[in-house]
């Protein structure tokens, strides 16, 4: 089996854990996690873009007030609910920016013309998110999108996705992917609601 | 382009992973109403048109689809049904007139017919497991705002092929 493969099929068991997940603190640690597992490969961790994007996703679902009123600007009430569901769908999709580099990193192989496309399909995904927080003018809206589909093109290093294709799984390749899975079940199990009926601590949590 | 991404199945890899990008924008977008939304994923599609042979179009499609539910996270969900069924009948009526009409009709007027089929298959979903009655309710309010987000939509599209030189060398080296 190709590195590509193992590492693609670990990526998605830890995708279903990441979607299935519900609770605020559980998708906190997990996008922690996929970062970690995403500098691992090769990606390079901005702390200042992420923090811009999970807060301006949560201020902006303030605009549709759910659940308790934490303040109020003006006459304009400030939601827990509706910062909670913010900072969720920001976490998701930091979490899924990661996630698809630990995958693609390696530009895995998926069986069948379809399969073909998939694989490309994410690899291209992840040079645009990478590309895109790299461009510095990103108004007009259309020439940063046109500037960046141009610099994909110029910037795809074949010979360096060919070379990492090719290498075989070792066995301390299923060791290390086996623990990945291991830690984000083990991080499910904290937060389920067999363990928040042992410690009624873990119940109080968002 | 480079020798890796000259091929017909490279493009339509690449719009759907500009699909999927845009999805992720929208989804940092909130929702003044649940299932309302803008529908930024569909720009490559209106985009695509003219590109592609159905058969990668509808391609495109799937990965489209299949892609924001990965993002949204309700590729698990009922959700995906409204998402996919929005999506071919959207395909269809675009392709159609597309087809029958080519550059008499404007990529906004072709936006507006994929949105009518769109917005009308997701309410006879809605009236079929959900909603039931309720959904003559929001028909109007789901068509208006369908409608509207339609012309921004094909607005964009009209403009990006205007002016992209990325699309003007795709188009080169898709005919």
């Amino acid at each position: 089996m190709r590195y590509s493969t193992l590492r693609l099929i670990s990526g998605a068991f830890l995708i279903t854990g990441l979607i299935i997940s519900q609770s605020l603190i559980l998708r906190v640690c997990i996008t922690i996690f996929f970062i970690i597992l995403a500098s691992f490969s090769g990606r390079k961790f901005r702390l200042l873009p992420n923090i811009i994007l999970l807060t301006s996703i949560s201020l902006a679902h303030t605009l549709s007030p759910n659940g308790l009123v934490l303040f109020s600007i003006g006459s304009f009430p400030i939601t827990l609910g509706a910062l909670s569901i913010g900072a969720n769908k920001g976490l998701l999709l930091i979490s899924f920016i990661y996630a698809s580099h630990y995958m693609m990193s390696s530009r895995p192989h998926i069986p069948g013309k379809l399969g073909a496309v998939i694989s490309l399909q994410f690899y291209y995904f992840d040079r645009l998110t990478t590309k895109w927080s790299l461009i510095e003018k990103k108004r007009p809206f259309i020439g940063a999108i046109d500037k960046l589909l141009l610099e994909i093109d110029e910037n795809i290093d074949d010979k360096e996705i060919k070379q990492k294709e090719m290498r075989l799984v070792e066995k301390r390749d299923i060791v290390i992917h086996i623990i990945h899975i291991f830690i984000m079940f083990l991080l499910l199990l904290i937060f389920s609601d067999m363990v928040k009926g042992i410690c009624p601590f873990m119940g109080r949590l968002p | 382009m480079t020798p890796h991404s000259n091929t017909r199945v490279d493009l339509v890899a690449l719009f759907s992973a500009c699909a999927l990008f845009l999805s992720t924008i929208e989804y940092m977008i909130p929702k003044p109403i649940p299932f309302m939304r803008l529908g930024l994923a569909n720009i490559p599609l209106i985009i695509a048109l003219g590109l592609f042979s159905k058969r990668e179009y509808f391609l495109l499609l799937l990965l489209k689809v299949l892609g924001q539910g990965l993002i949204s996270g309700t590729i698990f969900s009922y959700i995906i049904l409204f998402s996919l069924a929005g999506s071919i009948s959207s395909a269809i009526i675009m392709l159609l007139i597309y087809t029958l009409f080519k550059d008499k009709v404007s990529r906004v007027g072709i936006s507006i017919g994929g949105a009518l089929g769109s917005t009308l298959s997701q309410l006879l979903i809605s009236r079929l497991i959900l909603f039931k009655e309720a959904t003559y309710v929001i028909a109007p309010l789901f068509l208006f705002s369908g409608l509207i987000s339609s012309i921004i939509l094909g607005l964009a599209a009209q403009r990006f092929i205007v002016m992209s030189k990325w699309y003007q060398t795709m188009k080169e080296i898709s005919v």
